[in-house]
């Protein structure tokens, strides 16, 4: 963090951010609790270097996913840009930060206009940000992404019902890229694939971020996927980063008792991990969000909880440079050998 | 030798007919199920996995489906021509059957154990309330907490993984000789997979039942099956061991599979990759289906498909490339 330390650009620093998302009920449909999906989540992504997200269904990785983007207002904290803060920005600002900034989603059936042909769907971002001049320079542009995504120039008429699933990611890869974007969130970009199909678009995401240089917050929850991509990988739990750190340090030498329980819990076909393997198994359901629990909100599933767990919440610790861990173990409050 | 299979499925053909042609689905699909084990079936969306299944459920329907040949013996009985009330006998009660989505196969406007009690009360002689109490005990079995007050619950106060404890419990309610999961714990986090996973394990001991596991997941395919059958574009492509299938594939399709699944030693900058698409289903290359993929394609791939022929003891497959090599060796 210090000054002089700064070889690496820092490109997106969320610090402190919150996302509670209201319910509102009853009469005159006031506010009755929330959801809270982001809880005082912080980190880093320096420039050219990818950062895995990963985490159960409710963890909020994907409204994480969206905040950071402002497409969704935040509660609390910032998220800041090439050290602009993106949420203190006025609207024309906002609109040319987006072009450095973008998104592609889980399903490519639902996130593309079925009405429209592929160049106009790709096209119409340059337009909308007076990107190209005209017609013919657009089509240069389409075309030119487009190839280098995989897809044919002459497929650029034909509208999405004509493609396949994996051609559709690689659509809206292209669509994400023509704008030459700095940053791309990838949120579950190939959770929907087969798996022969989820390898080709797992390397056209690397080729595309070494070629041009780009940075990713990619979300998923398949644990695989983002050993393979990551430089940095954190772990989210009912809204909470409860781990973060470099993707060996996680991988290898996980220090959350969530983090170790859902490495084991991968299948894998490795037969000579499957025999050496220590399998843990959580007791009971994920917890809701609007609800969560007390202190450490994994104590009504961890293995290793004990009381004081259950009353307060652990704080950020920093167990190894860059490997910070939510857990009272971790603090050395409590020891794993009083289980 | 092994023992006597309880399920065999021989030269199954189910095709689909639509205005843009004969889809055919399920090809030529032959197969045993042998007492107390699991079978892992596994291929990408469309290679016919769940159609085989549904087809030994007698679950299609005709139109636009047809069952175009093939036999299905289950107790002396073939499946296929099998009158409306032998297969009432069989489905739900001797093999039965839990999908991917719970919440879409549970009735939402009945409470949970009155669904399960349904179920046994179609299949046995015995009062409303022995069924619920019945499923009350079911419940329990499939790890429910608090199983009486859950009775009582309706499909959609229950989370994903109780809901797919529900249809474990309603499915193995009656006792079945056969259980087919067909990708039982896709919609599932990890966490809860691992559970149910095991609960599966358990039960499955516990009740002596055969499972047919169908998944597109090599690494659940791998934790839960003996053997395991590999599918491609309707057809059976592999069929062996479960060890000796992971360790040593031997078909290109198998191969490039798990060559294109990280796992978590992958090093490297790039997958290795199965080029092109999944082949539409009414649009099949010539010869073998998945020779435009193949790196090893040859000139009779694309001429001739190859049969599913047995390469060992324990192992068959269907490829040229593994009877050319063994025709040069007998020369």
């Amino acid at each position: 963090m210090s000054d002089t330390a700064t070889k690496h650009e820092v490109l997106l620093r969320v610090d402190d951010l919150v996302k509670h998302f209201p319910i509102r009920g009853g009469l005159f449909k006031q506010v009755k609790s929330h959801v809270r999906a982001v809880d005082h989540v912080s980190f880093e992504i320096e420039r050219g270097k990818v950062l895995g997200i990963v985490g159960e269904s409710g963890c909020g990785k994907t409204t994480l996913g969206r905040t950071v983007l402002r497409l969704t207002p935040r509660t609390a904290g910032k998220v800041f840009f090439k050290d602009k803060d993106i949420f203190e920005q006025g609207k024309g600002n906002l609109l040319k930060l987006r072009t450095k900034m973008q998104i592609i989603f889980q399903d490519p059936y639902s996130s593309l206009n079925p009405r429209l042909p592929v160049n106009e769907i790709i096209g119409e971002a340059l337009v909308q940000h007076g990107m190209v001049k005209n017609k013919s320079e657009m089509m240069d542009r389409v075309i030119d992404i487009i190839e280098k995504c995989g897809l044919f120039p002459e497929q650029a008429c034909r509208y999405p019902h004509q493609f396949s699933g994996g051609q559709r990611q690689r659509i809206c890869i292209a669509r994400a890229l023509v704008l030459n974007p700095e940053f791309v969130v990838c949120d579950e970009t190939v959770s929907a694939l087969d798996v022969s199909i989820q390898s080709q678009i797992i390397n056209l995401l690397k080729e595309m971020q070494e070629h041009l240089g780009l940075t990713y917050l990619f979300i998923s929850h398949d644990l695989s996927v983002v050993r393979f991509i990551s430089d940095q990988v954190g772990v989210m739990y009912l809204g909470e980063l409860v781990e973060y750190g470099e993707k060996n340090q996680i991988f290898n030498t996980p220090r959350h008792p969530y983090t170790e329980a859902l490495l084991s819990a991968a299948p894998t076909f490795d037969f000579a991990e499957l025999r050496t393997r220590k399998r843990i198994i959580l007791k009971g359901d994920i917890p809701s969000p609007v609800n969560p629990p007390s202190g450490c909100r994994f104590h009504t599933r961890c293995p290793f909880a004990q009381e004081l767990c259950s009353i307060e919440s652990p704080e950020d610790i920093e167990v190894e440079p860059g490997h910070r861990v939510r857990c009272h173990m971790a603090s050395g409050k409590i020891s794993a050998s009083g289980h | 030798m092994k023992e006597k299979p309880i399920l065999e499925v021989k030269n199954l053909k189910t095709y689909f007919y639509s205005d843009s042609g004969t889809v055919k689905a399920a090809d030529d699909v032959s197969f045993e199920v042998y007492p107390e084990e699991t079978l892992g079936i596994v291929g990408e969306s469309g290679c016919g996995k769940s159609i085989t299944c549904m087809s030994i459920m007698q679950l299609i329907e005709t139109p636009p489906g047809k069952y175009e040949g093939g036999e299905i013996i289950f107790d002396g009985i073939d499946i296929m021509k099998a009158s409306k009330k032998q297969i009432m006998e069989i489905r739900g009660n001797k093999i039965s059957m839990i999908f991917q989505e719970p919440m879409t196969s549970l009735n939402p406007v009945f409470r949970v154990a009155d669904q399960i009690a349904e179920a046994i009360m179609i299949h046995q002689k015995i009062s409303k309330k022995e069924a619920r109490e019945e499923a009350v005990l079911m419940l329990g079995k499939v790890g429910i907490p608090n199983p009486e007050r859950v009775a009582k619950d309706y499909p959609f106060s229950l989370s994903g993984g109780m809901r797919q404890r529900v249809m474990i419990a309603m499915a193995l309610a009656c006792k079945p000789k056969i259980l087919i999961a067909d990708e039982p714990t896709t919609a599932l986090d990890v966490t809860i997979q691992a559970q149910v996973l095991q609960l599966m394990n358990d039960l499955k001991k516990d009740y002596k039942t055969s499972v047919i596991f169908i998944t597109h997941d090599l690494g659940v395919i791998a934790e839960m099956s003996d053997r395991v059958m590999v599918m491609y574009a309707g057809k059976v492509v592999e069929l062996a061991d479960v060890e000796e299938l992971f360790t040593e594939p031997m078909h290109p399709y198998t191969i490039g599979l798990m060559k294109s699944k990280p796992d978590m030693k992958t090093t490297g900058d790039r997958l290795t990759v199965i080029q092109g698409n999944v082949p539409n289903l009414n649009q099949l290359p010539t010869g073998c289906a998945f020779h435009p993929r193949c790196p090893y394609a040859m000139d009779i791939c694309r001429e001739k498909a190859p049969d599913l022929r047995d390469l060992s003891s324990s192992r068959k497959i269907a490829c040229w490339k593994e009877f050319q090599e063994e025709g040069m060796k007998n020369e």
